[in-house]
Parts: C-alpha cells; structure tokens; sequence
C-alpha cells in the first residue's frame, strides 16, 4: 500500500516539475482569450462565445497555414475569444476539409482555411472530387499571391518571350515540376502553353512534394522549369541559385518589381494565382458569415496584419462572401474546361 | 575571418543571461516531453511551437532549437531504458539499448548515448560554421537517379536488419512499403488503397504506427508477461566504464561523419542515417554477432549519426530553406511562423540572429550534457515504478503523441491497431524494424523512381550514367555481399541465442 | 493430409499471398492513371505483389519443411491482454462521442484496474490524477486542441 503510494507521489512530481517548466513559458502568454463574454452587440446571438477552430488542412508552415495564423492572431484579440489554428495535413487537403466541412457542426465554431488547391483545382482534377464547392459556404478572402516561372539561375533563356519561343520548338526537352497532374504549377504551366500554342502533351512532368523539394531540383538542373508563387521562391531566388522570368496576372508584383510579367513579354492571358481564404460547412447560420466578413474586412486594413502579409509575400485581397463565391465558381468552370481539353481530368 | 569574428559575437549574444536560460528551459522542456513515452522530437516540437510563439524571435528560435535537441535526447532515453522510441531515427538505439538496460547496463548506455550525442552535435555545428555555403551546393547536385541509388543502397539494410529468417524480413518489408503506398498516388494524384474510405486518403502517419509497434506493443508484452517493474536489472552506474569508452569512441566519430554527410542532403533524414551508421558499424566490427543483444557501439553510431544529422540538418535548412527531416519542418514552421525565411537572406540580412542561433547550438549541445548525466539516475529511477502504474500512463501519453501530430482520431486508432499488431508480430517472431525501415524509404524510392523516368523518358540507364549514382549503386552492391557473408555466418549463433529467449527482433 | 509443423508461419505465408493477390489487384486498377507502361502509380505496387506471393509461396513450403516449431505464446495472461486492447478501442470510440477528458478518466481508471489489479477505489483515485495532470499540462499549458465530444 505504502509502497506505490509513494510511488504516485513520485510520477505527480515529475509531471509537476515538467508542468512548472513549460508554466515559465506558459503564464508569460497574454491571456489572449480573457473570460470577457462576448460583447452584447447585435441582435443576432452572441458570436462567438466560445473558442473557435480553425481548421487548415496542410502541415504548419506553409504558406495557407502562415496566413491562417496571422489571422487567427487578430480576431483573437478582436473577439476576445480564442481563434485556435489545427493543422490536420493529408490527401493534398482534403482530409482536414472532410473534418471541418462534413464531421464537424455547422455552429460557426468549425472554419476551413481554403486555397486554390483544394477547392477549384480539386474539382478540375477530379472527376468526383471528395470536397465541391456546394460542401461549403465561402466566407471571405484574405490574401493572394502572383505565379511566377523559375528557371535555373544560369539557364539560357534571357526572357520569358526567348523561352518561350524555345519550348514551342523543343515541348519534348521541357521539364517542369509539380505536386501532381492536377496541382497548382500543372495548370500555370498548361494554361501557357495554351497561350503560347506550345504541345503539352510532350513535355514532362517530375512529380514533387512542393516547392520545398522542386527548387533544390531547378536549382541542381534536374528539371527545367518550377511554377509557383512569389514568396515559395523567394529564398532560392536570394540565394541565386534561380532566376525568375515572368510573373502572370495584370501588373507586376509589388514584390518584385523588377520582374516584367508575361503580358509584358508577349504571352497574353495568364491568369492563374493563388489565393486563400476563409469557408464553413453548408447550413453555417448567416450571422457566422456576416461576423467574419466583416472582420476580415476591417483585419486587411490594419497595418500590423498587412505587414505580417508582406513579409511572406501575399498581398491582401479581400472579397466578401458573395464576391469571393462567384470567383471560385467561375474559376472552376475554366479549370475544369482546361483540364478536360489536357485530359488533366480523371 | 569574418566568420570567426561573427560567431563570437553571436556568443556574446548567446550567454546573457535571458538567451543562456531559454536555451536551458527549451533543452529541458524539450528533454522532459521527449522522456515520455510515446512522444518523440516532431510530436514535442509541434506540441511546444504555439508557447514558443509569445517570445521574440531570437529567444524563440533558440528555445526552439534547445527543445529540438533535448526531445531528441529524451527520445533515446526512452529508446534504451523502455524499447520504446519516440521516432524512427531512435530504433536502432533501441536494438542494443534496450538490450543492454535488461542487462543491467542501461546507466553506461544512457551516458555514452549523451556523450555521442554531444560529440557528433558538437561536429555537426562545427561543420556547420565552416562549410554551410559549399556544402548547400554540392547538395543541389543529388538529383533524382542520385536518390533512386541511394535508396537502393537503404534497401540492402533489409539483409542485416533481419533477425532470423530473410525470408519473413523480406516480408515485412514489403508490408512496410505497402503501407507507405495508402494515400494519394504521387504521379496520378488519385488515391490508391483507400478502398473508398476518404480517411485514408491522407495515408498513415510514421509516429503513429512506430508508437503502436514499439510503445503499445511493448506495453502488451509487460502486460502478457506479468511484468512488475518496468525494467528488469539493476540499472547500474551512469558513468561508462573505461573499456565502454574506448570501444564507443571510433563508432561515435564514424557515426558522427556518415550522419553529417548524409544529413546535408534534403530528405536524407536522421532516420536513414541512424541506420546506416548503425549497420556499418555492425560491418566493421569484429564481433557482430553481438549486436543485438547489447553491444555498446551498437548504442554510440546511431546515436552520434542522429544528432550529427540534426546539427547537418540545420545546414540546407538556413543556407537553402529546405527542412530535411519531419521535427525540421516544423522548427521551419516555427521561423516561418516568426516571420523570418531561411535562406542566404537570412545570412545576409541578420547576421546577428543566425549567429546567435548558431552559437546557442553550442551552449545548448552542452548545456544538454550537464544536464543530462546527472539526471541519468532520474530517468532510471522512473523505471522502478510499479507496471501496474506506468503501463496505463504510458498508454495515455501514446494517445497524446499519436494525436499530436496531425490533430487526428485517425492516427490514435492506428497507433492502437498496430500496437495489437506488433504484439503479434513479436509472439510470432516477425521482425519489425524492416517494416520500419522500408515505411519510410518507401515513398522516396517511388518518387525518385518516377523522378528518374521522367527525366530520362524512361530509360533506366541514366541511373547507370550518372557518376554520384553508379558509385552509389557500386557500393550497394558490394553492402550487399557483405551483409550476405555476414548474415550466413552470424545466423547460426543467433538461432542459438534465440533458445535462451533473448529480444532479437 | 499433411499439417505444417510450423501453423503459425503457415498462416502468415497464407496471408501474405493473399496481401499479394490484394496489391496487384490494387496495381491493375491504378494502371489506368499510369504516366506509361512500366512507369506510374502502379510500378511499385506490382512489384510488391509480386514480391509478396513469391516471398509467401516460400515461406508456405518452408513452413511445411521447418525442424523448429514456434513455441506457443507464453500467454497465462492473455484475458488481461485482450481486455486491454478492448478498452484501447473503447477509448478511441468514447473520446469522439464524450471528449477527451471523460473519455480518459474512464479508460484509465479501467486500465488501472485490469493492468495494475488495483481496487476500484485505487483505481478511480489513479484515473482522477492523472487526468489532471494531463489536463494542466497538456491542454491549459500547451494548448493542444482535442475532441470536446459530442454533447458540446
């Protein structure tokens, strides 16, 4: 009896002196959610008066993951109520899209961090994607990102119109990286050599597990061309060990301003970007979204939370829900028609 | 030059008294979660990160990296005093660990475990400040059929980690392989072997199903055999013994240089270095027979080839941005996180911050030491609680671990299956750690496959072609010979010693 | 007929074939996505199926050959074992639909009685401690995020 009392005694201190250590760290943490109820304002219920998840369907770090928490920083504070970011990474985001869309409840106290991949790309890639977009309510964008091209920092090519012309003649030399048939880069590239008049169908494709693992690739002359946003380059780009030709869009990015787009050089309409931002299961009630477009909307202005933008490099794009729900919708119609017209689509 | 001068002034910056006392909270904090069982350096590190948020970036970063090392540490000890590692770059400490703690030597094992571990942290930072530019480019020149080759050099391991039969390791392999292949397929995207449950399309996560094969199964064991305590023997003294020294100081430096080396390239993680080292030094010895069964060297490579791979880690890590192991995913999470990119702007642009990191490495590599060899006797005083106590409570921190690191049910299930299985698997004298192995090679050899035929439009010779690859494969060809003379002849002294009941798998 | 003298590695060279006809079967379907004949998806898998009732189909005959029988398990434990493995399920169910903490208390106040053979009372007391401390540490320290259940 004695004996494994003293025993109890000893795992309780252990566990205690393994809690006063983390505690140092612990009570210097700003008691982000203080019990303050939430303040009384409008006639709809109080919301939120409880802490809320907020569900990002990728590993911490990336770039969907950076802006959640920057977010989740902010209503905290502004809501006085814990905005908790869970990272449920799997299956390219869909694992944790099924968990915030399909098992949790529709209360408001569940939201999905949603990017152009596991939403309009999945629906192009797939024929019965696990997530569409009737699953969801598209609350508010947050921020975008500018595609860019990335070849090798001493490669050949001078200009994105050289290198061009240059893949319209050899399509069967051309390398380039991407998470998969359907990923992000899959479609940048696609969509150029549409607008190049470039045949897809014989350049190549290596499969990668990112960024992270397709540029070390560029860089090393494995693979010839990597697509993806400003800041996912940025680091190898400083490095010298890549060097960027193009940028897509309209205008150039504020982040690199040196950098001409493709319009600029001659190859007209590429539009595919990036983007995140912010959705809730179907039948969420309608205060929940309002709630949330309304503080995005004022978070985008503050200047600490734009400053934690720039420096990962999205720039701020806020769209309320309806705005935000039509451009998926319409974006998934021309990437479901340009994966059909590649056979992207299985 | 100048190199010199910015480290010293990082050091400067590293022994104030706040920086010095982060680096120790975060190697204790960290070696306190990596001590309990079931949770090893990723599920520490990504439990910790959130509380690390609130300081400012350079005291983060450091208590980050001190928690990195110190969960690495703590994992071991668990490793060797309960057969249960808290990630797979622990598994071959715990073949001759665990081992030698039942022999009553689990004192000397755990301090020349934290001696290695110093030494080869202390070269890998080393390396680290004088080569991170050089050796982040020769890096870049590892392409596709580069890791296909070494991937098959990986796989000759299978002979040597076998146990008993080939046969049933060659088995278990394949198991392990198949197991890696659940989830999306990486050149199609579409699911594979998920028999239409969407839960499977993220596949199965690595520290869920080491927890279920080594810490839940371990518990199973104790509970079958009516354990009492929670290790049998006497634990010993902490400090090694001369002739432990002089055996373990070769295989630390060779641990230490293979688990550096290897450690620089991205992907390459501690995981396969920690095993390579530990096979080679099973090559080399002239005893091999005893590995297995409490060889002290069999502790020393691994263990030197982890942290020195840690340390090496940190190299494509600051110098490229690109994290080679699962825990550095997420300390680049953590930087992230602090706004800060790594890469050569990070060199440029702070010098100060990187070199105070740097230095803190130091202090904190050290630091450990002085902690950790006088609360040797602590961790090994733990054991003596009762099993009645320590199983359940084991089991409650595997869930957690199992939980942690992808927030998922899922993955606590699995843990829970595999834990069922691994019982299975030992009463039946399947061996696990092919399993282990092959789960982990598994989808770089596919990725690097399909890499190397895309680039090659389907010629396999380009592997040939290459010079890095064709002496890779050379080398792999000559392990393999080697680990077949080798296996034939330690064959029959294992059958033997497999009569008396000892754990060989 | 004759019996394997070695059951156990019988079964398993028997379940391996079987996992073998499953991979490949799985090799076939993902051969539709393939990039080319021998290079996709599919390659390892049917590699693996190949390897799986190869490496089985000589295990089978082994099995038969084998001098050395596999002692039975030492096993005058087994209840106690396979209660345990019961409640690991039970706690997997129970932590979605009660919550973490409930579902804790009451795995491990079970766990503690079938592993320790400590009195209900112990037991209870046991379970009690060491929720709260996995509570304190765990989720009002470190903030990790569990399943509240199904009633919150």
């Amino acid at each position: 009896m004695k004996a494994y009392v003293k025993w109890i005694g000893g795992i309780v201190s252990c566990l205690a002196a393994a809690a006063v250590t983390a505690c140092g760290v612990g009570v210097a943490q700003p008691a982000a959610g203080s019990e303050t109820q939430a303040s009384a304002s409008q006639a709809a219920p109080a919301y939120p008066d409880r802490q809320i998840e907020y569900v990002v369907p990728y590993s911490a770090g990336g770039g969907v993951d950076l802006v959640a928490r920057a977010a989740a920083d902010y209503l905290s504070k502004e809501w006085g109520q814990p905005v908790v970011v869970v990272n449920k990474p799997g299956g390219g985001g869909t694992v944790g899209a099924q968990y915030a869309l399909k098992q949790a409840k529709n209360d408001g106290y569940t939201a999905l961090a949603v990017n152009v991949s596991n939403t309009s790309m999945l629906s192009a890639g797939m024929k019965q994607p696990l997530i569409t977009n009737a699953d969801q309510i598209y609350a508010a964008r947050i921020g975008k990102g500018t595609l860019a091209f990335a070849v090798k920092a001493d490669a050949p090519w001078k200009d994105f119109a050289e290198f061009s012309q240059w893949v319209k003649q050899h399509p069967e030399q051309l390398t380039w990286t991407s998470v998969g048939p359907a990923g992000f880069s899959a479609f940048g590239v696609a969509e150029w050599m549409d607008a190049i008049g470039a045949d897809f169908s014989k350049t190549r494709m290596i499969v990668t597990k990112g960024a992270s693992d397709s540029l070390p690739k560029v860089a090393g002359g494995h693979a010839i061309l990597a697509v993806h946003t400003v800041g996912e380059i940025n680091p190898m780009l400083q490095a010298k060990k890549v060097k960027i030709l193009a940028v897509s869009g309209d205008e150039r990015s504020p982040f690199l301003p040196d950098v001409p787009t493709a319009e600029e050089q001659g190859v007209k309409g590429l539009t595919v970007f990036w983007w995140t931002g912010v959705s809730f299961p179907k039948g969420t009630p309608v205060y929940v979204i309002n709630k949330w477009e309304e503080a995005v909307a004022k978070m985008v202005n503050d200047p600490a939370f734009v400053k934690k933008l720039h420096d990962m490099q999205v720039e701020p794009d806020y769209a309320d829900s309806a705005r935000f729900t039509q451009d998926v919708q319409k974006e998934t119609g021309y990437y479901v028609e340009l994966a059909e017209k590649r056979s992207m689509r299985k | 030059m100048d190199t010199l001068h910015l480290l010293l002034a990082g050091f400067a910056q590293a022994i104030t008294p706040e920086n010095l006392l982060m680096a120790a909270l975060g190697a204790l904090v960290g070696t306190f979660v990596g001590v309990l069982p079931g949770l090893g350096p990723t599920s520490a590190i990504s439990i910790l990160l959130p509380v690390t948020a609130v300081l400012e970036p350079t005291q983060g970063i450091i208590m980050l990296a001190g928690i990195y090392y110190g969960a690495m540490y703590g994992g071991s000890t668990t490793a060797i005093l309960l057969n249960i590692p808290g990630e797979i770059s622990s598994v071959p400490t715990c073949l001759d660990g665990y081992p030698l703690a039942k022999k009553g030597k689990g004192g000397p094992a755990l301090g020349i475990s934290a001696i290695a571990s110093f030494a080869a942290g202390i070269l890998g930072v080393v390396g680290l400040v004088c080569f991170a530019p050089i050796l982040a480019d020769q890096a870049l020149k590892f392409g596709p059929p580069e890791y296909f080759a070494l991937m098959i050099l990986a796989l000759t391991l299978m002979v040597s980690l076998s146990g008993g039969s080939l046969i049933k390791a060659f088995l278990m392999g394949a198991f392990g392989y198949t197991l890696s292949l659940v989830g999306l397929g990486p050149s199609s995207g579409m699911p594979r072997f998920d028999y239409g449950i969407p839960l499977l399309d993220g596949g199965f996560d690595m520290i869920s199903i080491i927890i279920g094969l080594f810490a839940i199964a371990e518990v199973l064991k104790g509970i079958g055999e009516k354990r009492l305590a929670t290790v049998i023997g006497a634990p010993g003294n902490v400090y090694p013994s001369k002739s432990d020294w002089k055996k373990s100081a070769a295989p630390t430096i060779r641990g230490g240089l293979v688990g550096f080396f290897l450690g620089l390239l991205p992907g390459c993680s501690a995981a396969i270095t920690s095993f390579l080292a530990y096979d080679l030094e099973k090559k080399v010895s002239k005893h091999p027979e005893q590995f297995g069964k409490g060889a002290i060297e069999g502790v020393a490579a691994p263990e030197a080839a982890n942290n020195a791979t840690s340390s090496a880690g940190f190299i494509p890590l600051f110098s490229l941005g690109i994290p080679s192991s699962p825990p550095l995913a997420i300390l680049l999470a953590g930087f992230m996180i602090y706004g800060l990119t790594p890469g050569p702007v990070l060199f440029e642009q702070h010098p100060a911050f990187v070199w105070t990191v740097i230095a803190s490495m130091f202090v904190g590599n050290a630091m450990l030491l002085v902690l950790n060899l006088p609360l040797v006797w602590v961790w090994v005083k733990l054991t003596k609680v009762p099993y009645g106590i320590m199983a359940p409570v084991i089991l409650m921190f595997c869930t957690i671990g199992a939980y942690s690191v992808r927030n998922s049910l899922f993955d606590v299930a699995v843990a829970f299956a595999f834990g069922g299985l691994g019982y299975l698997f030992y009463t039946y004298r399947w061996p696990v750690v092919p399993l282990v192995l092959c789960f982990i090679l598994g989808p770089l050899l596919e990725e690097s496959f399909i890499q190397t035929m895309v680039m090659s439009s389907g010629d396999v010779a380009i592997v040939l072609q290459r010079p890095i690859s064709l002496v890779i494969l050379l080398a792999a060809a000559a392990l393999m010979l080697v680990s077949l003379a080798l296996n034939r002849r330690t064959q029959k002294r294992v059958r033997e010693e497999r009569q008396r009941g000892a754990d060989v798998a | 007929m004759r019996l394997p003298h070695n059951v156990p590695d019988f079964l398993g060279a028997v379940l391996s074939i079987a996992a073998g006809v499953l991979v490949s079967l799985e090799a076939y379907r993902l051969r539709a996505y393939s990039l080319s004949r021998y290079v996709g998806d599919h390659t390892l898998p049917a590699i693996l199926g190949l390897v799986f009732v190869l490496l089985g189909a000589a295990l089978l005959v082994h099995s038969f050959r084998n001098e050395e029988r596999a002692k039975a398990p030492p096993s005058p434990h087994r209840t106690s074992l396979l209660l345990c493995l019961a409640l690991l399920g039970a706690y997997c169910l129970l932590i979605d639909i009660v919550g973490y903490l409930t579902a804790t208390l009451i795995v491990s106040a079970f766990l503690f009685r079938v592993v320790g053979r400590y009195g209900w009372g112990t037991a209870i007391v046991l379970a009690a401690v060491l929720t709260g401390c996995l509570y304190v540490v765990f989720i009002m320290w470190l903030q990790i995020s569990f399943p509240t259940g199904f009633f919150l």
